[in-house]
């Protein structure tokens, strides 16, 4: 018996991914190119970046750090202390030890400037802003030892606002946007992010279409 | 006698000056290997902690940086090495 009518042979419509949906609502992120380098402090659309809590179905859609050059103070520091024993050696300030104390004081200095570093760098990589489709989400690390993940859904947001101060965050375009919510964790602080006033306008985009969702799902 | 077995120092026919300055050597060596003890555990830690971070946050990097902790690791085990046996 002929198929009167086969769905299979209908064109499909291409299937859309979170990532391309948000470019729909979004100017900021229709703007913005995906990428996955895991260094960069404003990482949008990665599709290889996750966390522990992720659900199912959520992408993650903006991932952000402190700005880069609010890292230079520890950079600096570490540059400093690293020719630190070039004047201690100069003045003869280790003399009155035998040469392999020496040695191991040398080593030991360096040593402590690697681990000093590599803190710096771990707290820097691993204190990350991330901004789902459907939650908003600090990750905090203090110390190497402390541990703190806050999140909130996107339609508890109340407010947002962004602040910009300092001669370097004007040059540099980064600051701190802050969301009002009406979770259990009442404010999230996204401290030094880069180009807050972007991640500002984003959330209120990602606000409007929650609210547009919510208004289409009570007219079905 | 712990001491004296560990670095080799039981000639009693030595002088007073050299006593002391032996004495002051191991008092640095003691001072030198718990430093490094203290700093084999912090990098044992720091590795527990990336292992953490690695999994809270997955990205492209993770395993390179689980690699750095590694590599910190032996780095505090060498020199743990270094000051029981070079000094």
């Amino acid at each position: 018996m002929p198929d009167i009518y086969d769905a299979s042979s209908e064109p499909q419509p291409e299937k859309k991914t979170n990532h391309h949906r948000v470019n729909d609502y979004s100017r900021v992120m229709r703007n913005e190119k995906s990428s996955n380098n895991a260094l960069k402090s404003f990482v949008a659309k990665p599709t290889k970046i996750h966390f522990d809590s992720q659900g199912q179905n959520e992408r993650v859609l903006l991932l952000m750090r402190r700005h880069p050059v609010t890292q230079l103070k520890w950079i600096l520091i570490a540059i400093v202390l690293l020719f630190m024993p070039i004047l201690f050696l100069s003045v003869g300030m280790l003399n009155f030890l035998p040469p392999t104390f020496q040695l191991a004081t040398l080593v030991m200095w360096y040593v402590l400037i690697i681990s000093f570093s590599l803190e710096s760098f771990l707290n820097w990589f691993y204190n990350v802003y991330i901004i789902t489709d459907e939650r908003v989400i600090d990750v905090d690390f203090h110390n190497l030892i402390y541990k703190n993940i806050s999140s909130a859904k996107i339609d508890v947001i109340e407010d947002i606002s962004s602040t910009a101060g300092g001669i370097l965050a004007s040059i540099f375009n980064y600051g701190t946007v802050r969301i009002q919510t009406s979770a259990a964790v009442v404010e999230f602080e996204y401290d030094d992010v880069p180009q807050p006033a972007k991640v500002t306008e984003f959330l209120n985009e990602l606000l409007l279409e929650e609210e547009k969702e919510k208004f289409e799902n009570r007219v079905d | 006698m712990f001491l004296q077995a560990l670095f080799g120092v039981d000639d009693p026919t030595l002088g007073a000056p050299l006593s002391a300055i032996i004495a002051f050597s191991l008092f640095l060596k003691v001072v030198f290997i718990i430093g490094g003890l203290l700093y084999l555990v912090f990098a044992f830690v720091v590795t527990r902690q990336i292992h953490i971070m690695k999994s809270t946050v997955i990205t492209p990097l993770s395993g390179v940086i689980q690699i750095l902790g590694y590599v910190h690791l032996l780095l505090a085990m060498g020199v743990l090495l270094f000051f029981i046996t070079a000094l």
